[in-house]
């Protein structure tokens, strides 16, 4: 019986040795160990303000922790299967005794794991909030197991598209598509279903149920819940339910489409049959590269060139139709130019800056992956002008986003009926503040960049968290009751602080490409 | 007017935190010629090479490149050189011409550069018919001559050359190794890192053996393969042993040495100074000594014999 579940468990048990001796899992659980230990002190000062400051810890770290899956979780299991398959490795995984059970149980199973550690190494720390005040046992374990839940979910949701897509790229994109349809997309039906009630109208009982049912097994909703929880609450909460038999469907898909999606002939992904290899090159419309091959290089092929623009510009300006008919079905007659413009400008915003972190990570972590570096930097150019002409190569792909955000900030300050331009006041707090987000904005990218060249897996996730982790201590450390003059002041010093942290990090990048050339 | 060494390593020394990978590296490489560079795995040729291809500062020692140090004139040093790693770094969503194109912009080239350059490498490399073909789509050998192409696109006086035969059929190595002959007779500096030591013979000039990270051989492939001897050697089989060849040969003005057979095998050498005595006179005196002889040619040794003898057993630890 052992010997015939040996093979089952030899990729679980390599993956998680190698795990054991990265240096990454204890860094991480001592971070997060460090992070709650922080909340936890933090919170102190807040004893007198809070009835129940277990719960605002409690809610704190649990809101971290879903984000930190989220972020996380994308970037970590959608790699599972794609990373054999980019790797032409998939064959040799399936030519052993290794069955599709075991190379999908070797390869989530492990890193699963590792995530619902780092889950468990908080538990002690946050039994704490009980002795704060506010929560009882039964809803800190709960938490847990809604978290743990979510984990399992979305490990086995990345691990399909995993299986069915050839690259990590699209498996992630696939992943955050099922999260947006089973996470974000019920919100705008039932707000849409509740405004038509409100109206008097009849909204369609399908759409109310269904969109009620949807956010029901939200974990981020189900968390408040069970942490204010209004009457008795079972321990399997809707949610915890809905995510481990969800785990379980996926993982079955998963399983089930092993087999017709990761053969040998559809593995390689370097082979492209798409293309005939004789319609292709001068004849294609890209433009020869000028002076600078670098960004032209990068434009063309990293960011998908002028068709890879237009799509992006395709799908915003789409989704930027979906949010208006969105708002006009909502409000109706009395939708304003500013309300649209907020929508664009928040849309805009948040895609800008995932893109941005994105592009950055991409930068270097695509070269490395290539092992191009080497032979990239014995070009007579220099590092500097390297990262240069990276940086300008990439550029372009940001502008679709931060289109829409700049349109959705026109709109605000100047449509017909919203506030004027006249009107916007550039207070020193406002320009404080724009200097302060500028600034983090900078600090995000060249931090990512820098973990790129560091790391092997996950530097837009890491840097993410990190930068999520500072602002949650600054916000912390920052006490509110200060005057409009501090606030400004507190402001400028966490700019120029954060400059002097962009500025370290970025005098060690042309040291680490030089690194990362070497060992190419 | 004399030309610096093309390449000009004195005392290099690299170490990976406590795994010292070269030691105390000397050794020069002529201009035009073809330098074999051989070792066994972890002796440090790599690491010798991304030094030489400006990717790794050297620790200790200086490393002169066309008499241009290799840290101070970095950039100077990059435009004369073509390094090609042991693995294949390409773009591959390119097309073979897009490729080439690319980093012969990125070395500055204008546009009627480039394609006159291209299509003399594309056509150097027999890779002309396959221009418009997806760089993913080759076949490996292919891939190869495309690194090679890319290699030569900003015309560098000097090739590095990092394992370009691994992994290539039979056929395709000859065709590599006919293009690097090629190569040499435009005039290119070739420094050649290869495992495949019967090749290397009959291809380099200059020959270095590296062995756990220090110099065992350094100059002429000649050299090392007839080995340090006084005069000349030549190599008498016969059909059976045959003990009046030895006073025969021994009477003869310029020998020095004949060494009598060993292991029952009917081989003699005889080593001699040419200047008073030719091979032909040795041949003659040892048939007028009723010697039946099977095989009469000069004394060399393999070169697989000679990396044996000079590099040591095991795997480094």
């Amino acid at each position: 019986m052992l010997t015939r579940l040996r093979p089952i468990f030899a990729l679980f048990v390599r993956s998680l040795r190698e795990q054991s001796r990265a240096r990454f899992t204890p860094l991480a659980r001592g971070a997060l160990a460090l992070l709650l230990l922080f909340f936890i002190a933090g919170n102190e000062q807040n004893f007198t303000r809070y009835s129940a400051p277990g719960q605002q810890v409690l809610i704190l770290v649990v809101m971290v922790n879903f984000f930190a899956i989220a972020i996380f979780g994308l970037s970590t299991f959608a790699s599972a299967i794609t990373e054999e398959k980019e790797e032409d490795t998939l064959g040799l995984l399936q030519m052993t005794r290794l069955n599709p059970l075991a190379i999908l149980l070797g390869k989530s199973t492990a890193r699963l794991c590792e995530g619902l550690l780092l889950l468990a190494v908080q538990v002690p720390f946050t039994m704490l909030c009980i002795t704060l005040g506010g929560v009882s046992l039964e809803q800190v374990l709960r938490c847990y197991a809604i978290l743990a839940a979510f984990l399992f979910f979305l490990c086995n949701v990345a691990l399909l598209w995993s299986v069915i897509c050839r690259r990590t790229s699209r498996a992630t994109a696939m992943t955050v598509l099922t999260g947006f349809v089973l996470y974000v997309l019920p919100l705008f039906m039932i707000s849409i279903a509740m405004t038509s009630r409100f109206r008097g109208g009849s909204p369609a009982g399908w759409l109310e149920s269904f969109a009620q049912t949807w956010i029901g097994i939200n974990p981020g909703f189900d968390l408040v819940k069970a942490i204010e929880p209004r009457g008795a609450m079972p321990f399997a909460t809707d949610s915890l339910t809905a995510s481990l038999g969800g785990g379980v469907i996926f993982f079955s898909l998963a399983w089930l489409l092993f087999k017709p999606c990761c053969n040998s002939s559809g593995e390689t992904v370097s082979e492209s049959p798409k293309k005939s290899p004789t319609t292709a090159g001068r004849h294609t419309s890209r433009r020869r590269p000028g002076k600078r091959a670098i960004a032209w290089k990068d434009f063309h092929f990293l960011g998908g060139g002028m068709r890879g623009l237009l799509i992006r510009t395709a799908v915003y300006a789409a989704m930027a139709l979906l949010f208006v008919w969105w708002l006009a079905t909502i409000v109706r007659s009395s939708m304003r130019t500013k309300d649209v413009g907020v929508m664009f400008w928040i849309f805009g915003d948040l895609c800008f800056s995932v893109e941005f972190g994105l592009v950055s990570a991409r930068m270097f972590a695509a070269e490395r992956k290539r092992k191009t570096l080497g032979v990239l930097c014995t070009l007579p150019l220099g590092t500097g002008r390297i990262i240069r002409e990276k940086i300008l190569g990439a550029l372009p792909q940001l502008i679709p986003s931060a289109t829409l955000a700049i349109i959705g900030l026109l709109m605000i300050f100047g449509g017909s009926n919203g506030e004027r331009w006249d009107a916007l006041e550039f207070t020193p707090e406002f320009i404080a503040g724009l200097f302060l987000a500028f600034s983090g904005y900078i600090f995000f990218a060249v931090l990512v960049m820098y973990l790129s060249l560091r790391m092997g897996r996950a530097p837009f996730a890491t840097g993410l968290c990190v930068v999520i982790v500072i602002w949650i201590i600054i916000i912390f450390t920052l006490d509110g009751r200060h005057s409009h003059d501090d606030a400004v002041a507190q402001m400028l010093t966490i700019s120029v602080l954060t400059w002097i942290a962009t500025l370290l990090i970025a005098a060690r990048i042309p040291h680490r490409i030089a690194l990362a050339a070497a060992a190419d | 007017m004399d030309h610096p060494p093309v390449i000009d390593i004195r005392n290099l020394r690299h170490a990976y935190k406590n795994h010292v990978a070269v030691a105390d590296v000397t050794f020069t490489v002529e201009r035009g010629s073809i330098h074999g560079f051989v070792g066994p795995n972890g002796a440090g040729k790599t690491t010798t090479l991304k030094v030489l291809a400006t990717l790794l500062p050297p620790q200790t020692g200086t490393v002169l490149a066309f008499g241009k140090d290799i840290v101070r004139e970095r950039n100077d040093v990059r435009q004369k050189i073509g390094y090609m790693p042991d693995h294949f770094s390409m773009y591959r969503q390119m097309t073979v011409f897009e490729y080439l194109d690319f980093f012969g912009a990125a070395y500055g080239m204008n546009q009627a550069q480039r394609d006159k350059t291209i299509g003399d490498v594309l056509a150097l490399t027999d890779m002309a018919g396959r221009k418009d073909d997806f760089v993913q789509g080759l076949s490996r050998g292919m891939q190869q001559r495309v690194s090679l192409a890319r290699v030569l696109v900003h015309d560098p006086d000097l090739l590095l050359l990092d394992e370009p035969a691994s992994g290539l059929d039979p056929r395709a190595r000859i065709e590599l190794m006919e293009i690097l002959q090629e190569l040499k007779r435009l005039g290119k500096t070739i420094f050649i890192s290869s495992h495949i030591l019967s090749e290397l013979a009959e291809l380099c000039d200059s020959v270095t053996i590296l062995d756990r990270g220090s110099v065992k051989y350094t100059g002429t492939m000649r050299g090392l393969i007839v080995g340090e001897k006084s005069g000349d050697a030549f190599a008498l089989t016969l059909a059976a042993e045959h003990p009046p060849l030895v006073p025969a040969l021994s009477a003869l003005p310029g020998i020095t040495r004949v060494q009598q057979p060993v292991n029952g095998e009917a081989r003699y050498t005889v080593e001699f100074d040419p200047a008073a005595l030719t091979p032909n006179a040795i041949l003659q005196a040892a048939l007028a000594s009723g010697a039946s002889i099977t095989a009469f040619q000069e004394d060399v040794k393999h070169l697989n014999q000679a990396f044996m003898d000079l590099t040591e057993p095991g795997v480094r630890t």
